[in-house]
Order: C-alpha cells, then sequence, then structure tokens
C-alpha cells in the first residue's frame, strides 16, 4: 500500500515539478504579479515546501503559517480566482509528468483544504 | 509576551515580528549589517543561549550552524536569545596585502595573503574586515586561490564607501587587513563527472570577478563543453581585463568572451553594443538549455532580470547560479 508521495515519485518529483510548475505561475499574468520583486531562489525554497506538502509528503506548514505567509497578498487582492490558478496550474504540472489522474485529484483536494488558510478567511 | 535579546550584558526587547539586527540597531547597538537580505553574512553573530532558528542559519557551513552562528537579519525569535558577536579570533584569519593594481578608472585589484590555510572556491565571496571590525564588506574571489597562494578581489570605488575608499586610496602592499569566509554558490561544479554542459556566465561592473574565477576554475578542471562569459558595462572605459579575457579565449577554443558596453560611440569589432540582457538571450540560443549551467553577477536588478528570463526560457533553477551584489543599507 503506497502513499500519495510514494505514487508520486516522492522528493525527486517534487524537484521535477517546481520548475515546470512555478514556470506555469510565471507565465500566468493572473497570478504572476504576486511574484515580483520576490527573490526567484527563495520563491523556489516555497514552491518546493508547498509541493511537498500538497503531493502529501512531511511537511511543517501550519494554518497560521499559510494564514500569515498570504496575509499581505490578500491584501493586495489575493482571492478565490487565484487559488483556481494555483490549482489548475498543479494538475497540469502533474499530467505533464505522467501521474495519474486519480492521484491528480487527490493533490487538488489537498491543495483544496488549504484555501480558507490562503485567504485569511 | 515580550521577546528579549541579551547582548553586552544588556537585555534588548525586540518589537513584534523584528529581526534580531534591527532591533539592535534600533537599540543603539553598532553591529555589523550590509546587505540585510541574508547573503552576504556580515551579521554573523553566535547565539549562547537559546535557538536562533534555523532560517535564520541558511547558507550558513555546517560547522558553523552545529555552534549556533546565525545571520541576525534574518532571525526574528519567538523565544529570548543570548548572543554575542563572533569573535575576531573564532572566524576571521589576517591576510596582507601583497598586490594592488588599477584595473579601470574605478576598479582595483587586491591581492591578499591569507595568514594561515584559506580554503574557497573560485568565484565564493568573503568578508573583507576594517581595521576595528566595523565596517565589513563583502566580495568575490575572482582567481584559483589554492593554486596561486593569494586571494584576488576587484574593488569598484564608491562615493562615499566605507570599505571602497580606503581600499582604492589608501590601502598599500604590506597592509594588515581581517578576513572572514568564503560564501557563496557561485562556483563550478560538475556533478556526476559529465563535464560537456555548456556554461553562460554574464555580469555587470565589478561581477566579472567571480565569474572569472568561476571561468578559471572551469578550465583547470577540464571543462569540455562551451563557456561563453560576457561582461556588460555602460561604457568602454568601465570594462577591464578585456585584453586578458581575450587572450585566454585565443587560448581555449571552448571559451568565448564577449565584451558587452551599453553605449557605445562607434561599433568596434569584438564589442557588442546593446543591453547586456538581450544579449544574453541571443547568446543563449543555440546552447541546450535543458543542460545550461548560468552564472550571473553583479547588479541586483540585472542579476534578478537575467535568472528570470533564462528560467523562463527553460534553464533549470538549480543550474542557475547567481551573486546579486547588494549595497550596504
Amino acid at each position: 500500500m503506497t502513499t500519495l508521495y510514494e505514487r508520486l515519485g516522492g522528493q525527486p518529483a517534487v524537484d521535477a515539478a517546481v520548475d515546470i510548475f512555478y514556470r506555469k505561475m510565471l507565465a500566468d499574468d493572473k497570478v504572476s504579479g504576486f511574484f515580483d520583486g520576490t527573490d526567484m531562489d527563495g520563491q523556489i525554497a516555497k514552491q518546493k515546501a508547498f509541493l511537498t506538502m500538497v503531493f502529501g509528503g512531511p511537511n511543517n506548514y501550519t494554518g497560521k503559517n499559510m494564514r500569515d505567509a498570504h496575509k499581505p497578498l490578500v491584501a493586495r487582492g489575493l482571492d478565490d480566482s487565484h487559488v483556481d490558478a494555483v490549482i489548475e496550474h498543479l494538475g497540469s504540472t502533474l499530467k505533464e509528468l505522467g501521474a495519474a489522474d486519480a492521484d491528480i485529484a487527490e493533490v487538488a483536494a489537498i491543495a483544496n483544504g488549504a484555501r480558507n488558510d490562503v485567504l485569511n478567511r | 509576551m515580550a521577546v528579549n535579546i541579551s547582548y553586552q550584558g544588556r537585555k534588548h526587547e525586540l518589537q513584534d515580528g523584528e529581526t534580531v539586527l534591527d532591533g539592535l540597531l534600533r537599540h543603539g547597538q553598532d553591529v555589523p549589517s550590509s546587505c540585510k537580505a541574508g547573503a552576504c553574512q556580515s551579521c554573523l553573530m553566535q547565539a549562547n543561549d537559546g535557538n536562533p532558528g534555523s532560517k535564520a542559519q541558511i547558507g550558513l557551513k555546517d560547522t558553523l550552524k552545529a555552534q549556533n552562528f546565525f545571520l541576525a537579519c534574518q532571525c526574528i525569535p519567538d523565544k529570548d536569545l543570548s548572543i554575542s558577536l563572533p569573535s575576531l579570533a573564532d572566524t576571521t584569519i589576517p591576510a596582507e596585502i601583497i598586490g594592488k593594481e588599477q584595473l579601470c578608472h574605478n576598479v582595483i585589484a587586491l591581492r591578499l595573503k591569507p595568514s594561515a590555510d584559506f580554503s574557497c572556491r573560485a568565484g565564493q565571496y568573503i568578508n573583507l574586515l576594517s581595521e576595528n571590525g566595523s565596517v565589513i564588506r563583502s566580495y568575490s574571489v575572482a582567481n584559483l586561490s589554492e593554486q596561486d597562494g593569494y586571494l584576488e578581489l576587484h574593488i569598484r570605488r564608491i562615493d562615499n564607501g566605507a570599505m571602497s575608499v580606503w581600499a582604492c586610496d589608501k590601502a598599500k602592499e604590506g597592509d594588515q587587513v581581517h578576513i572572514r569566509g568564503p560564501a557563496g554558490e557561485c562556483f563550478y561544479v560538475a556533478a556526476d563527472g559529465d563535464q560537456s554542459f555548456p556554461i553562460l556566465l554574464a555580469g555587470t561592473g565589478t561581477g566579472l570577478a567571480p565569474l572569472e574565477g568561476v571561468v578559471l576554475d572551469a578550465l583547470a578542471q577540464g571543462h569540455k563543453g562551451d563557456i561563453r562569459i560576457l561582461h556588460g558595462a555602460l561604457s568602454e572605459h568601465d570594462l577591464y581585463h578585456v585584453d586578458m579575457l581575450k587572450e585566454l579565449a585565443k587560448l581555449h577554443k571552448n571559451l568565448t568572451y564577449t565584451p558587452c558596453v551599453l553605449n557605445m560611440k562607434h561599433d568596434k569589432p569584438g564589442f557588442h553594443t546593446g543591453p547586456l540582457d538581450q544579449f544574453v538571450m541571443h547568446t543563449m540560443e543555440p546552447l541546450d538549455k535543458k543542460t545550461l549551467h548560468t552564472y550571473f553577477c553583479g547588479a541586483p536588478e540585472m542579476v534578478n532580470l537575467l535568472k528570470k528570463k533564462v528560467f523562463l526560457a527553460g534553464v533549470a533553477s538549480k543550474n542557475i547560479f547567481s551573486d546579486p551584489f547588494i549595497m550596504k543599507h
């Protein structure tokens, strides 16, 4: 019985996914503005931690972390449409890497589970 | 519950969300710092009691982490901490200036001979300390220091610069300085022994220093792949080491060097005229993005722009190495 994280490929899968995922985010005008002026290395590290979490892997994120981290973005207009965009890019990234549809749906559900914390609701 | 920092026998209360560095400065403590971005390590301190947290230790050698060294500008503690400055003896090494050379109108080369074994990869940076230790600035190592027996730094004279004015105007051979480090990720690595990947290096001003180091290191280690180095400057008289790099490119078939000048009076063969980022993208076109390693150093805006552009064009984030030269705030 394998875990979602194991089925997806564990940390190597995260490493393979992060560049693809982050490129999609930077190329999407809907969300790229939130990354303006941020340090790319720092962002890549954060995206790796985020992907590890939604892939069902070990993580130290708490609801409070997610709220605090996204509070300034919410002040700048972060809303459901942006969370939707992130979930979409997660899905297309995993599809590119050959993940099973059922696993992609599970990842989306985990990401969605953080929606209210991210949006500080 | 307020968080207190014990430093030099006194308690300093931190405001909510305030870093250790900002708190100490606010309390009037003279603590060294420079970039305030977690990059230069000037604000290195040691926690004697309490945990500084791993976020404040990113980039530090394992040996320093194990001794609870941390970066004050990155440390926002949630519990009281007792801290001290690293004593000069612990982490710094005396060095002697054994050479000084004018490279162009506002850049000098300074050659330092450390008094003890100091191992450093070409392209990494070191911290140079003023005589009383209150001014610390980072400079990249431009040469193969272990081979040469000295560290070569390129220092640009900044108006009112606390370190560069002294270095350019007053420092002379025989003078003693202190150095700390090295740090930084801008050095040549060939994982799994594969040395056929292409390398693209681009920098502005004294960003050339670490790039030269990386090129020399790659060549010394027998790198087989294409190496292209671009040096950007506002005008021709801001360039330096032009002849040296041209000669190096003549000696090595896989090395190409192009000085890139923004404002050129007349087009000149062997020089490219125009913005550096456009020329980087052009130079990158025929190279295999999947295996390409890129190195960008110098002015932060240009470095960040280049990183983003090449990343979006398909270069792997783990193969993008950079050292933005962040000025003292």
